[in-house]
C-alpha cells in the first residue's frame, strides 16, 4: 500500500493549514498564472468564482425565460399576431402550454404552432378583443379556418 | 451528416437579404427594426450564439427624418484620446459629412455591446441614395416594412392638383402673406 | 379536445396530391360546404393517418409542475422528490398536446382521457452533482457555505401512441 497523504501530514505547519488551503487550490486548478500558485490570490478568486455560480443558478432560469420570449415573439410575428395577444387568446381557449412547450413548438413544430397561432387569434376574434400594443402592419401568413369548425368549440363557457 | 441532413442544415442557417427604405424613417425607431434582422431575432431558433442573422440593404438613408428640432439639438460625441481632443457634431454636420453616418451609430447603438456587435454590423449595408451595386440588389429576396409611411409633399403634387383641391375658404384680398 | 387540432390538414393538403386529395377541403367552395361533413372529414382523415402510422407522434406532457415535449426513446430528468422507483413502468396521463407530422391533436387544457398514451419506464434514481451555495459580504465577516444535491429520476419514454378513435366520447373524466 502506497500512502499518499502521509507526507503531506508531515509536511504540515500549522494544524490544518495545509488542508485548509489545499481545499481553495483544488478549485483553482484550471485558473492561470498567479490565481492557482498564490494562496492569497486564488482564495479571492475562488470566492468571486463560488457567489457568481450561487448567483447564476437564478439567472440562468431568467435567461432560459428572456430567450423563450424572444422565440415567441418571433413566431408570432410571422403569423400576424402579438405575443401578448397570443398569450391572452390561448389562455381565453383554455390551452395552457407554458413559455417553454411554445418556443420549443416555435422551432422544432413550425405547423403546430402556427394553429395554436391560428386558434388564438380566432378565439380574440369572437370575443372581440382589441391588442392595442398591435401596429396592425402585418408581415406573416394567416392561416385560413374556415373549413374547419371551431367557432362552436371556441364559444363555449370556461 | 447524411446529405440530407447537411442541405437541411444550409437551408435553415442561409442568410436572407432584406432591403429598407429608409426615406422619412425615423433612425432610432428603425435601428430596433433592422436590429431584429440583423441578429436574427425575427426567428424562432434564434440563440444569441448561434449565427443565424440575416443581411439588411438599407437605401434612401440620405432622406431620414429626425424628430423635432433633432438636426440642430442632437450632438455626435467624438474624443481623439489625446488631453483636450473632446469634440461634439451636430446632427445636420454629421449628416452633410456622410448621409450613412447617423443610420449606423443608431443601429450600432441598440444592440448591445458585445465581441458580436461589430461583426453582425458587417452584415449591414447603407447607401445614401436608391442606387444599390448590381451584385448587391441581386442577392436581396425581402423588403423590411417601413415604420411610417412616406407622406407627400405639397410641393410634389402637381400645381393643378392643387388648384383643383376644395378650399374652406379664400384669403381676403388685402391678407399679407409672410 | 380534439377541438382545436384538425384545421392543420388543410394546410397540409394543399400543396400534396395523391390518394388524399379527394380530402381536401379547401378546394370546394368553404362557405356551400355545411360544417358538419367538414368536421367529419377532418376527423376521418385524421384516424387513417393515425392508423397508418406513418410518422412519429411526439406530445407535451405535464409532469411535477413542468412541461416537457416528448418522443418515442426520450430521457427525462425530473428533478426533486418522486415516489415512483427503478423499473416502474407508468402512464404520464397529462397530455396536454399530442400531434404527429400532419394533424396535432390540442388539449384544453388536456386531451381526453384515454386518447393519447405515453408509458414510460424508470431507468434510474440518484443524486444530482453537488452544488455549492456560497454567500459572502465584503467588510463584513459574512461567509456561509452549503451543499445540496436534488433528487433526480431519469425516465426512458417507451412509446408516445394516439389512438384510432379521435371523436369517440370520453370514457372518463378526470
Amino acid at each position: 500500500m502506497v500512502f499518499l497523504t502521509i507526507a503531506n501530514l508531515i509536511r504540515c505547519r500549522g494544524p490544518d493549514e495545509f488542508w485548509r488551503k489545499r481545499k481553495i487550490f483544488r478549485l483553482a486548478a484550471h485558473y492561470i498564472g498567479r490565481r492557482r500558485n498564490c494562496y492569497s490570490v486564488a482564495v479571492r478568486n475562488v470566492h468571486h468564482a463560488l457567489v457568481y455560480a450561487t448567483k447564476a443558478r437564478r439567472l440562468k432560469k431568467q435567461d432560459m425565460k428572456d430567450l423563450w420570449d424572444t422565440r415567441i415573439s418571433a413566431a408570432c410575428e410571422q403569423h400576424n399576431i402579438t405575443a401578448f395577444s397570443m398569450r391572452e387568446g390561448l389562455e381565453r381557449s383554455n390551452i395552457l402550454l407554458d413559455r417553454k412547450s411554445l418556443s420549443d413548438l416555435a422551432a422544432w413544430e413550425p405547423k403546430t404552432f402556427q394553429c395554436l397561432a391560428a386558434v388564438a387569434s380566432r378565439k380574440l376574434h369572437l370575443d372581440g378583443f382589441i391588442d392595442g400594443t398591435d401596429q396592425k402592419a402585418p408581415t406573416g401568413k394567416n392561416l385560413n379556418l374556415d373549413n374547419v369548425i371551431l367557432d362552436d368549440w371556441l364559444k363555449e363557457k370556461k | 451528416m447524411s446529405a440530407a441532413k447537411r442541405v437541411q442544415q444550409w437551408a435553415t442557417f442561409a442568410r436572407t437579404w432584406h432591403i429598407f427604405d429608409c426615406k422619412w424613417q425615423d433612425p432610432y425607431l428603425s435601428a430596433n427594426v433592422i436590429k431584429k434582422y440583423l441578429m436574427g431575432m425575427h426567428k424562432p431558433i434564434y440563440h444569441p450564439m448561434n449565427d443565424c442573422g440575416d443581411v439588411v440593404v438599407c437605401i434612401n438613408s440620405r432622406d431620414i427624418a429626425l424628430r423635432g428640432d433633432d438636426w440642430r439639438q442632437r450632438a455626435y460625441f467624438h474624443h481623439t484620446g489625446y488631453p483636450g481632443g473632446a469634440s461634439w457634431t451636430l446632427a445636420w454636420e454629421v449628416h452633410n459629412k456622410d448621409p450613412t453616418m447617423i443610420i449606423k451609430k443608431a443601429v450600432y447603438r441598440s444592440m448591445k455591446g458585445n465581441l458580436q456587435r461589430r461583426h453582425t454590423m458587417q452584415r449591414m449595408l447603407i447607401y445614401p441614395g436608391e442606387e444599390v451595386p448590381e451584385d448587391i440588389m441581386q442577392n436581396v429576396t425581402n423588403q423590411i416594412r417601413q415604420l411610417r409611411p412616406v407622406p407627400t409633399r405639397l410641393d410634389h403634387i402637381p400645381e393643378d392638383e392643387v388648384k383643383k383641391y376644395p378650399k374652406v375658404m379664400e384669403y381676403p384680398e388685402d391678407y399679407v402673406l409672410k | 379536445m380534439i377541438r382545436a387540432g384538425l384545421q392543420r390538414l388543410a394546410s397540409v393538403f394543399n400543396n400534396q396530391g395523391g390518394i388524399l386529395s379527394r380530402l381536401i377541403t379547401q378546394n370546394a367552395p368553404a362557405q356551400h360546404q355545411p360544417i358538419a361533413d367538414t368536421t367529419k372529414d377532418v376527423i376521418t382523415t385524421c384516424n387513417k393517418l393515425i392508423e397508418e402510422k406513418s410518422h412519429r407522434n411526439f406530445a407535451i406532457i405535464h409532469l411535477l409542475g413542468k412541461q416537457w415535449r416528448v418522443t418515442d426513446g426520450d430521457l427525462l430528468v425530473v428533478e426533486g422528490y418522486w415516489p415512483p422507483n427503478i423499473g416502474d413502468k407508468i402512464t404520464l396521463d397529462k397530455v396536454l398536446l399530442a400531434a404527429s407530422k400532419d394533424f396535432s391533436l390540442i388539449g384544453r387544457p388536456l386531451v381526453q382521457p384515454g386518447l393519447v398514451t405515453v408509458t414510460a419506464t424508470i431507468i434510474s434514481k440518484g443524486l444530482s452533482h453537488t452544488r455549492t451555495h456560497f454567500k459572502k459580504k465584503r467588510r463584513k465577516q459574512f461567509m456561509r457555505i452549503n451543499f445540496q444535491k436534488a433528487q433526480q429520476t431519469i425516465l426512458r419514454i417507451n412509446n408516445v401512441d394516439i389512438k384510432n378513435n379521435i371523436n369517440d366520447a370520453p370514457k372518463n373524466v378526470f
